[in-house]
């Protein structure tokens, strides 16, 4: 499974005034519920369209791990006006390029198309919003490719089945504790009417957000998005519950061997949700411990003791509490124990020593960086707006998040670091090479 | 921080490089952003393109040397090399330059590649001095301190023991080796266990001196910048004390096809799964075919609508992912199918890829295909030049590959004037289903009956 670690980070800082970027976006809501930005960019003659739904593999239920993954696979397998091949084919005969993504709290579809084809694109997104053919025959062959998927991503990838152990072992009852991609023996056994549920329950206009960015007129594009989409019916969705995660005790750690030359190790600590007050001062705490080679866990190990290959820190938030993640992936023959003891000194340092001036300086600069580095595509700004919107209903926070990163203080970082990091929250996960046999 | 997200669908069409994905203008308003260029007195080459959009400027370096430039006995050299420039300078040491640019929230990204080497870096342009400063002093002034080479010795050694761990990638490496031959290309870009081991300070420094000489490389300035800032670049006094010197480029052995059809299985333990590959020799850059070939590979196997994709996936559901490829090279590169499938799968994957492929160059592309072909390529043209590092990386790679601007601002037009009968010759005279090279990465006990409907199949273990 491909972990994203990226989308929320386009936040920015400002505090150069030359630095403050800012562009404009049109939001409406139609009666139907469907929520709609809109930025115009005529920078090429190009659109990016996205269609995100609020679901995702939190959704699901045991026994039906995947879902929402199958479900985003069987999308492109046609719906009543574009059927079976003609959606790829249509696409592109008309040089429009599409893909899709499943995340633990919601689903993406998008394309990049010539801004002639707007209209186009409205009609099958339409199309396949109200009418998604999910044929027996379309899922038999789909069931085998996500199962190739599984094993490509997961069965055949080692440091991918660590971190699925991992997730497993640090949520014990929060969906989050099973793999977005389902587990194989779910993934054989989806049908047509579990998807059909599954579909008629979230892929709902009232459930989606729609980015439209680029080389648009705002006011023609509305009139289209309302000529296209007012019709599609709204339905009440169920209420949202999920597990919570009660707090964890004691320590945990997983061990398992797979076909690699050398051991990685994770650290792993639960976090806190998209947009709670302190998960600004985590990412520059986690930036501080382990981003890039001037990090204090890179510095630490690959360069000075030089005891592994790479080391990096993660603040990951979701929709629901994420974690807070210490990697490294170790030389040929060092145990993991080294890793892990430098993490609990680094970690306790943060705790007792407060962060320099200049380090919590150059961790805002990085949020900066990464904020601008995200807007340099119309795709990469639909992206931007398209996760806010769907993560606090609130596109504007990819700009306004700006001022919560700037006022983390030094006493902040230090606050968190005592308030997450603690030991009986621990969660170890190792990923040793197989003993071989004599 | 968002987690957990998987893609359906792996093609990445967009991310790949102009100089195999270029299309057209698609409206005749559009225009490329302006740009311009000079040789500076020392023979650097240097292209600015400015784009006051964002608070962003870049910094790109195309050296030319790669795998190509590495004699049998060094392989891994020019990488090893490459990431030692930013281990220390005369006036910095490692730390110092992660220091500097971790500061202004910047890195350097070193990719040796087999043809040229990019190092690249970027920052928000308030602190764009000082990315020129420390770019220019790790480009121009690496020390090459023992105490580095050996820690990157260590840290690559340990890299190319984990390439087997990664399938993908390493069935990548053995088809490479299959195709090329003795020629650089067969090397893999991190070099040997027994070579790099090899590799005295001075090796390094002679590779350094030889290759890293600014007539021997281009430099791309992006983003948001003014002339004052062309001046520090041009004057900058690190860019203005690299010396120029004549590089003669490597003599590289010749490559040739196989005559036939070859099937290799390389085995690795505990594998859960079969990587396979099919290759041959393909065509060079600055051959007068690449834009046919690229469109014939496009139809056979380029998109989700391709022939390859169509059957072997969405028909048989033996795969998650089949695609084609024209990797066109300063030599000949290679023209590949990439695909992989459960193991009980594998000779079915393999006889109805190359039934596909057969039936392709026996009856040709439709002009159904051709144009659908075509109307991807114009329409998704903007996007591979959308940004200032895109277009800028696009001009370098046509000017180290020799091809003219007019490949670029007349796309739209190459890309017209292309015939079916154009298609289906190339695809006749460049495409070999009888000599392609077939390797599978899987292991070997799982795959005993089932390889059977294969024929002769040569098998080799991997530690």
């Amino acid at each position: 499974m491909l972990l994203i670690f990226s989308l929320l980070s386009f936040f920015s800082l400002a505090a150069d005034k030359s630095l403050d970027v800012h562009f404009p976006v049109e939001k409406f809501v139609l009666n139907n519920g469907l929520t709609v930005l809109l930025h115009e960019d005529r920078s090429i003659p190009m659109v990016s369209y996205h269609t995100w739904y609020r679901v995702g593999s939190r959704d699901e239920k045991p026994g039906v791990t995947g879902a929402a993954h199958m479900l985003e696979h069987m999308m492109f397998k046609g719906a009543k006006k574009y059927t079976d091949k003609e959606f790829d084919r249509i696409l592109h005969a008309n040089g429009i390029q599409n893909n899709a993504f499943t995340s633990w709290d919601y689903t993406g579809f998008y394309e990049n198309l010539p801004s002639s084809k707007l209209e186009l694109i409205m009609d099958v997104e339409v199309d396949r919003m109200r009418d998604l053919a999910l044929k027996p025959a379309s899922l038999t062959s789909e069931l085998e490719v996500v199962g190739e998927e599984r094993r490509w991503r997961v069965d055949n990838n080692p440091p991918s089945l660590l971190r699925e152990v991992l997730f497993d072992t640090i949520f014990t009852e929060h969906p989050y504790h099973w793999p977005v991609i389902g587990y194989m023996k779910d993934i054989k056994e989806y049908t047509v009417e579990k998807l059909r549920h599954f579909y008629a329950t979230y892929y709902v206009p009232n459930n989606a957000v729609l980015v439209i960015a680029g080389d648009i007129d705002v006011k023609k594009t509305k009139a289209l998005v309302n000529s296209y989409y007012s019709s599609l019916p709204s339905r009440p969705l169920p209420e949202r519950k999920y597990q919570q995660e009660p707090e964890q005790k004691t320590a945990k750690r997983k061990t398992i061997e797979g076909e690699v030359q050398n051991t990685s190790v994770v650290l792993a600590y639960k976090g806190v949700a998209s947009g709670h007050p302190d998960s600004y001062a985590l990412d520059l705490a986690a930036n501080i411990l382990g981003a890039g080679s001037s990090s204090r866990l890179y510095k630490k190990l690959v360069y000075q003791m030089q005891k592994a290959t790479s080391a990096g820190a993660y603040n990951v938030t979701n929709a629901d509490p994420g974690v807070i993640l210490l990697m490294a992936s170790m030389k040929p023959s060092v145990h993991s124990e080294i890793a892990e003891a430098i993490f609990r000194e680094e970690i306790e340092k943060i705790k007792k020593n407060p962060v320099s001036v200049r380090e919590l300086e150059k961790s805002k600069n990085q949020v900066m960086k990464d904020f601008v580095d995200g807007l340099t595509t119309i795709d990469g700004k639909a992206q931007a707006l398209a996760v806010n919107e769907i993560m606090y209903n609130d596109y504007s926070r990819l700009f306004s998040d700006l001022k919560r990163y700037e006022t983390v203080s030094v006493k902040d970082i230090q606050r968190v670091a005592n308030t997450y990091l603690l030991d009986h929250r621990q969660v170890v996960g190792v990923l040793n090479p197989k003993v071989k046999k004599p | 921080m968002g987690g957990g997200e998987i893609m359906k669908k792996i093609f990445l069409l967009l991310s790949m490089y102009l100089a195999s994905c270029a299309g057209g203008p698609v409206k005749d308003t559009f225009q490329m952003k302006p740009f311009n260029e000079q040789i500076l007195p020392n023979g650097l080459h240097v292209i600015y393109v400015a784009d006051a959009g964002l608070p962003r400027v870049s910094l790109q370096l195309l050296i030319k040397a790669g795998t190509i430039s590495e004699g049998e006995d060094q392989q891994g050299l020019n990488y090893l090399t490459a990431q030692l420039l930013e281990q220390g300078t005369k006036k910095r040491s490692a730390d110092q330059i992660a220091d500097d640019l971790g500061q202004i929230a910047s890195d350097l990204s070193i990719g040796p590649g087999a043809d040229y080497t990019l190092i690249s870096t970027s920052s928000l342009s308030p602190n764009k001095e000082i990315l020129l400063d420390v770019f220019s002093d790790v480009i121009i002034n690496p020390a090459f301190q023992p105490p580095e080479i050996e820690r990157l010795r260590s840290q690559q050694l340990a890299a190319i023991g984990r390439i087997s761990d990664q399938p993908s990638a390493y069935a990548d490496l053995l088809i490479d080796k299959d195709v090329f031959g003795g020629h650089p290309y067969s090397h893999p870009a991190i070099g040997t266990e027994q070579t790099v081991k090899g590799f005295s300070r001075d090796q390094i420094i002679k590779h350094f001196l030889r290759f890293y000489r600014p007539n021997n490389a281009i430099l791309a300035v992006t983003g948001n910048f003014d002339a004052a800032f062309i001046q520090q670049v041009n004057m900058n006094k690190s860019m203005s004390s690299w010396k120029k010197q004549e590089v003669k480029p490597m003599k590289t052995a010749s490559t040739a096809e196989k005559p036939n059809e070859s099937i290799s299985l390389y085995s690795k333990a505990g594998l859960q799964q079969s990587e396979i590959r099919f290759s041959h020799l393909g065509i060079k850059r600055s051959e007068a075919d690449y834009l046919s070939l690229r469109i014939a590979s496009l139809i056979l196997g380029g998109t989700f609508a391709s022939r390859l994709n169509q059957r072997v996936r969405d028909d048989l559901g033996l795969t998650y992912s089949i695609h084609s490829n024209s990797d066109a090279r300063l030599d000949r590169g290679a023209f590949e199918i990439s695909t992989f499938s459960r193991n009980e799968k594998v000779a079915e994957t393999i006889l109805e890829t190359k039934q596909v492929l057969k039936a392709f160059v026996e009856g040709g592309a439709t002009g159904e295909e051709l144009q659908s072909a075509k109307a991807l390529l114009l329409g998704q043209f903007p996007m591979a030049i959308e940004t200032t590092d895109k277009l800028a990386f696009n001009l370098m790679i046509l000017r180290f590959y020799g091809i003219a601007d007019d490949y670029l601002t007349k796309f739209n037009s190459h890309v017209e004037k292309i015939s079916l009968k154009q298609v289906n010759e190339v695809i006749k005279n460049r495409i070999h289903p009888g000599k392609m090279n077939i390797i599978i990465y899987a292991d070997a006990k799982q795959l005993t009956e089932e390889l059977k409907p294969l024929g002769s199949v040569k098998i080799e273990q991997i530690k």
